[in-house]
């Protein structure tokens, strides 16, 4: 059962990954894990940094959309994260970033980027 | 990048202006508002950034986002900053020319949609602006309020986008045409002393009243006239000079209850708020401060109906306003002052019941619940009012007679006659009416007769006045005899005086 979850999970973020390059992103991590936390996909857009959650849902209906599960807490801990990156990295913290979910919906065959989360 | 417009905060009933600082750098996301904002204005963030993205400009969601209203220790309330600070967003960022940003000051809150909304204080703003030699961008619901600014250059907007639009040049908006404020003599009231049956001693207390500015206590059983005089006390008042009316239109203004269609004050108020009122209900405050009853009455009339049914503290805060035309409100971090300039008229029954001392019908009161009754009007504050009448029953048969009393306008006329003397007498002091001279005042512009001494004093001891009647008697004897024509206090003038004094006789 957990495995499964794994797998549905590496294959919307298979498919979140893809959509982004098609979108021009350039991609720079993926599951980047710390102790505090993750991040589904790290890409940069001409000058930004952009963070990326990645949610899936099979059923719409009865679990409303992706995107309602990232709370503020969720949002929160991926600033945290988001700056942890950029030390490791060695980056000054004075760079754009962006914070971006997305959505991905299998049965319907749809993926779909929100720019701006707070 | 930085950006810096303008916008204004009120404080009391003035405006201050307001630097609004607008910054975005690169690093965390985030917009921040600092400068002592309160929630309402925190919550601007959320209006600012709906608007700016729904009016068709970029949101800069990359950045960090700082603004900064200066000075930083002024509390800043209100939605008006909303339009100022998405401008100064937007100049930051550079989606438009930053140039002549520090012309103006910006008022308006915005709707998601990106629409200006209303603003209530715009008229303060507008002085404001005038004083600081700004140009001014207001909502087109506020338009009508600045009209009567002279030297004011108001452009109107009903958009953000507009707005963007006009700073940047793209479009012509023409600015509030001046229009100049009718003369009060021109505004009609629709009530009229005329309408007034009988009565005739409490019509010519008022007028003694409004020619003299004293306070004034109507007594009564219910049904007898009390509010329909009182009703009617503005009508018989000197028309609101240009002064006055300004300094009303700002208390309106700031309490946000100007709109286009009654854009300025012209009548003198009348304000007669239930005994249930709290204290900053009547007095001004709470926690977004507005003024209170007390201040919506000033240069007119505040009616106050079952006098002593008021909360006890309540009626306690009238003593400061009633002394010195204003109001101030202390609170934590900064106390404000609401100009309070205002006649009081206050009504009571006799007695619990209302019918002590009543003709027809019987009082069922006891002694000790009229006494506790009285009891509830202090001392200090009767102190303020210098004419108490008793207003009786009007029998029928009065009531159904045909005939019509002296319309307000020729009373007006009187009072207006017995104001041109005091004006006179008092120039160069601080006071402008009898009802307010000091007992060093009152020797100097009213010496007595020996036969009007002698007769002040049998009707002290006769009648058993208090002390304190003594120099109400001769203020209000001043009056009397300005209306008069009369350079000196004469007998009779004295004389109607004492008739005024009906609760130090009778009650108290």
């Amino acid at each position: 059962m957990g495995d499964n979850k794994v797998r549905k999970g590496r294959f919307g973020e298979e498919i979140a990954r893809r959509f982004l390059q098609a979108l021009g992103y350039e991609i720079i991590a993926l599951n980047f894990r710390t102790k505090i936390g993750e991040i589904d996909i790290i890409a940069k857009d001409e000058e930004d940094f952009v963070f990326v959650e990645v949610k899936m849902r099979e059923d719409v209906d009865k679990w409303g959309l992706p995107a309602e599960a990232v709370t503020s807490h969720k949002r929160e801990k991926m600033k945290d994260v988001a700056l942890l990156y950029l030390q490791k990295q060695g980056v000054k913290k004075e760079v754009g970033m962006r914070f971006e979910v997305v959505e991905v919906l299998p049965k319907l065959g749809k993926a779909r980027l929100i720019r701006d989360i707070f | 990048m930085f950006a810096r417009t303008y916008s204004g905060v009120i404080v009391g009933v003035d405006a201050h202006l307001v630097e609004v600082e607008a910054d975005t750098s690169l690093g965390l996301p985030h917009f921040n508002v600092v400068g002592l904002p309160d929630a309402s204005v925190q919550e601007a963030r959320e209006r600012v950034r709906s608007a700016i993205k729904n009016s068709g400009f970029d949101f800069p969601y990359n950045k960090r986002l700082t603004i900064n209203l200066a000075p930083a220790d002024i509390r800043k309330e209100g939605s008006f900053f909303d339009l100022s600070i998405a401008i100064g967003l937007l100049a930051a960022t550079e989606q438009l020319d930053r140039g002549n940003l520090g012309d103006f000051v910006i008022i308006g809150e915005l709707a998601l949609e990106g629409t200006v909304r209303g603003v209530s204080g715009a008229f303060s703003i507008a002085l404001m602006a005038r004083r600081e030699r700004k140009k001014l961008i207001i909502p087109n619901q506020n338009a009508e309020e600045v009209a009567f600014i002279e030297g004011v250059e108001a452009y109107p907007v009903s958009s953000l986008a507009e707005t963007v639009a006009f700073l940047s040049g793209n479009i012509e908006i023409s600015p509030v045409p001046f229009r100049e404020m009718p003369k009060g003599d021109e505004v009609a009231y629709d009530v009229d002393f005329s309408d007034v049956k009988g009565q005739e001693h409490a019509k010519r207390a008022l007028e003694v009243a409004a020619a003299g500015g004293h306070n004034v206590l109507l007594i009564g059983p219910p049904g007898a006239g009390k509010t329909m005089l009182a009703k009617r006390l503005p009508t018989i008042l000197p028309p609101l000079s240009l002064e006055e009316a300004l300094e009303t239109t700002k208390v309106y203004s700031v309490a946000g209850l100007l709109s286009n269609n009654t854009p300025i004050v012209l009548q003198r108020p009348f304000r007669s708020p239930h005994h249930t009122i709290s204290t900053p209900g009547l007095a001004g405050g709470g926690t977004v401060p507005r003024p209170g009853e007390i201040s919506l009455a000033h240069n007119g009339v505040l009616f106050l109906d079952e006098f002593p049914e008021f909360r006890r503290d309540s009626l306690e805060v009238l003593r400061q306003p009633l002394e010195e035309g204003y109001v101030s409100i202390s609170r934590a971090k900064l106390t404000i002052t609401y100009p309070a300039r205002f006649t009081l008229v206050a009504a009571m029954n006799p007695c619990p019941c209302g019918y002590f001392g009543d003709l027809a019908k019987a009082c069922t009161c006891s002694p000790t619940q009229i006494h506790k009754y009285l009891a509830k009007i202090s001392g200090p504050l009767l102190d303020r009012i210098d004419i108490h009448i008793e207003v009786p029953r009007i029998p029928q048969e009065k009531l159904l007679q045909e005939t019509v009393g002296e319309s307000s306008e020729r009373i007006r006329k009187r009072v207006a006659r017995a104001r041109e003397i005091q004006a006179r007498r008092f120039e160069g002091t601080n006071i402008h009416f009898n009802a307010h001279m000091n007992s060093r005042q009152i020797r100097e512009f009213c010496p007595l007769s020996s036969e009007v001494k002698e007769v002040l004093r049998s009707a002290i001891s006769k009648l058993d006045l208090s002390a304190r009647a003594y120099d109400r008697i001769i203020k209000v004897a001043r009056t009397i005899a300005d209306l008069d024509g009369s350079e000196n206090i004469e007998v009779y003038h004295i004389g109607e005086a004492i008739q005024y004094r009906a609760l130090d006789r009778k009650f108290w």
